[in-house]
């Protein structure tokens, strides 16, 4: 099942870079688009460093039981 | 002309609602936003009025560009609203909502310091009811900590409105100078703006108001505080780090969110932040960036909540461990709330793509490219939270075989007519651009723009894909800022409630006893000396014990038989006898 979705997200890709050197051939506004295929890759790569990011920080720091504020009721 | 502030129609309509009956009450509050939107299109631009106060002039309507784009939202919100909540009965909850909306449009259309805090502090208070009205444990208390948040960031607001009038002798609102009160109003519009570390109120509360409450609440408080920070500190660069920080925040924490209504909450940090750093911006472009961005965000955040509303509604349950396999109960649910999504994604055709654009763009102008990247950075994810993540949980998933109550035809109609001006804006982006407070030019449907956009969005849906297996929820709780005041909160409680009471009890139990002493004392002084004498050696001997009961004073103890007496009075009498009887010889 992953590989159909594979292949077709690597065609996709490739038809990124391809319009993108075709729209920004010598006539780039920034340096991110002299890069064909820049926001597909900001997009993934980001998608990833977010999820791990926060997770990090979830599992290490952040996250607690759901009753973490309830816990000393029985004492109020 | 007529020249009444909307506010007061929300106002003086909140008042009458509560003197209807019951099955009147649901259609009359339709009519309040009605007439209200009717009055501002018939008011003319710089209409203003002004109230004699004291020796002061209180500039309680003031119209402007600006205003109006907000006053426009605000009222269209609160009746798209109304139609969602159609099937309330609670008056309590009507009420509030129109009080909340017209302490809104009261800030909005203030041109004083003054009676922009009178309509900040109704706003507060109104608002609450929406989070109490839910009536559980959790919301009472979430409900009271936003209520102090609040009333805590309205005194900074006060103190600073005060200050700032005793060093300029000006109450007129406008954009700000600098100095210490100016930073104190700031921070006042910060909390409400939702601003970390001044955020953590929100996702507390709003996931734990009512269902139609939530979407009141997120429709308020944050775009009015977008609006005066828009009015009074536009281009503050301070404001541009600030935004991009919320922007990121909001996602990083959306990350880890179990509760679909706070993952949404978190968002709304996320996309405040485009709006605070607009602001920062500063410029023609920046203002109507965020002001579009408000406009459109206001729309989408509230149908968002509406179909996560209808979820928690018809199901009761707003965890993503809880929930799955619903798109075959409540497919127009699904696909209405997906509108939803792919607006505030910035999904072309749909409303984001055009306001949050227009942001970005503004920070190009400027060459922020980092601002600009980093505000693409929230976009990624909030594409994979509220688009993506969100609904394959709640929808598809793993089917938990839940068995929806039917939704309420409102419900359906509120969301229909939101979903149907998401795209309308979208599609048609001059229906926003022509209440901006300035000209615009700006055109975001050109082919880069729309590849880069699209590039994005399919290569964070591929992410999605890959780590699908890791981002189900989690039955966690995350700390937030909150915990400043929620842990300690505690401690406050022992120190000023749990220890007094203590250091009352014990000084209660001494009292007692000394009283208990003393009676014993002076009920058997010398029995009771003796027994602590006794008890003192027996410690001193044998270690300790219980010290012995002193016997009640027993009056006859030491007292002389009357045996003894009758002894004596015979011995006497023998004596006498005797004597006597010597006496004679």
């Amino acid at each position: 099942m992953k590989r159909p979705w594979l292949i077709i997200f690597a065609v996709v890709f490739i038809l990124f870079i391809g319009s993108d050197l075709l729209l920004f051939m010598g006539k780039a506004d920034s340096w991110w688009q002299q890069v064909p295929g820049f926001f597909a890759l900001f997009g993934l790569v980001f998608c990833l460093v977010i999820v791990i990011v926060s997770k990090l920080l979830g599992h290490f720091w952040l996250q607690r039981k759901e009753d973490y504020y309830d816990r000393n009721d029985s004492d109020d | 002309m007529i020249n009444l502030s909307p506010a007061f129609v929300f106002i003086i309509g909140a008042v009458v609602l509560l003197l209807l009956p019951g099955k009147a009450r649901a259609a009359a509050f339709l009519a309040i936003p009605v007439l209200a939107f009717l009055l501002l299109l018939r008011t003319e631009l710089g209409a203003s009025l002004s109230v004699p106060f004291l020796e002061y002039e209180l500039v309680i309507y003031r119209v402007d560009h600006l205003s109006l784009a907000f006053g426009y939202i605000f009222i269209i919100m609160t009746f798209l609203g109304g139609i969602y909540g159609l099937h309330l009965k609670d008056s309590g909850q009507q009420v509030a909502s129109l009080f909340y909306a017209g302490g809104s449009l009261g800030v909005v259309f203030a041109g004083d310091l003054v009676t922009l805090f009178v309509f900040w502090e109704l706003m507060a208070v109104s608002s609450v009811w929406l989070i109490l009205a839910r009536r559980t444990l959790q919301s009472a208390r979430a409900g009271m900590r936003y209520l102090f948040v609040h009333l805590f960031g309205g005194s900074v607001l006060l103190a600073g409105v005060l200050w700032h009038f005793t060093e300029t002798g000006s109450i007129a609102f406008n954009l700000m100078g600098g100095g210490i009160p100016a930073y104190l109003i700031l921070f006042g519009f910060a909390l409400n703006a939702a601003i970390p570390p001044l955020h953590a109120w929100l996702p507390d509360a709003y996931p734990e108001a009512t269902v139609t409450g939530s979407v009141f609440l997120s429709a308020f408080t944050t775009k009015t505080a977008v609006y005066v920070l828009a009015r009074g500190f536009a281009g503050w660069d301070i404001l541009i780090w600030a935004g991009v920080v919320m922007a990121i925040y909001g996602v990083i924490f959306a990350v880890l969110e179990n509760d679909i209504r706070r993952l949404l909450a978190y968002h709304i940090v996320s996309q405040v932040g485009y709006m605070v750093a607009a602001v920062g911006l500063g410029g023609e472009m920046a203002i109507n960036g965020a002001t579009a961005h408000a406009f459109a965000h206001i729309l989408y955040k509230g149908l968002l909540f509406m179909g996560a509303g209808a979820v928690l509604y018809t199901t009761g349950r707003s965890k993503l461990t809880e929930l799955g396999g619903l798109a075959r109960a409540m497919p127009l649910v699904f696909g209405l709330y997906m509108i939803g999504a792919f607006s505030i994604s910035g999904v072309p055709l749909f409303s984001g793509f055009v306001s949050k654009s227009i942001v970005v763009y503004a920070a190009e102008l400027r060459h922020m490219e980092l601002v600009v990247q980093l505000l693409n950075v929230a976009s990624v994810g909030t594409f994979l939270h509220t688009g993506l993540k969100l609904p394959y949980f709640t929808w598809f998933g793993p089917d938990r075989l839940l068995k929806p109550a039917p939704t309420p035809p409102g419900m359906y109609a509120g969301m229909a007519l939101t979903a149907g001006l998401c795209v309308a804006i979208g599609v048609y982006p001059r229906l926003l651009y022509n209440i901006l407070p300035f000209p615009i030019s700006y055109e975001p449907y050109t082919i880069p723009h729309l590849t880069s956009a699209i590039q994005l969005l399919a290569f964070t849906g591929l992410g999605f894909w890959l780590l699908i297996k890791k981002l189900g929820g989690e039955a966690t709780i995350t700390l937030d800022t909150d915990w400043f005041y929620r842990k300690p909160s505690r401690l406050a409680y022992k120190v000023c409630i749990v220890s007094s009471s203590q250091l009352f009890a014990a000084v209660e139990t001494f009292c007692i006893r000394l009283v208990q002493a003393s009676t014993r004392l002076s009920d058997n002084p010398t029995g009771y000396l003796l027994t602590i004498a006794r008890s003192m050696g027996h410690r001193f001997f044998d270690g300790k014990q219980p010290r012995p009961e002193p016997a009640h004073f027993d009056p006859n103890r030491y007292r002389s038989s009357l045996a003894v007496l009758i002894l004596i009075v015979l011995l006497c009498s023998v004596i006498m006898i005797a004597w006597n009887l010597l006496a004679l010889t």
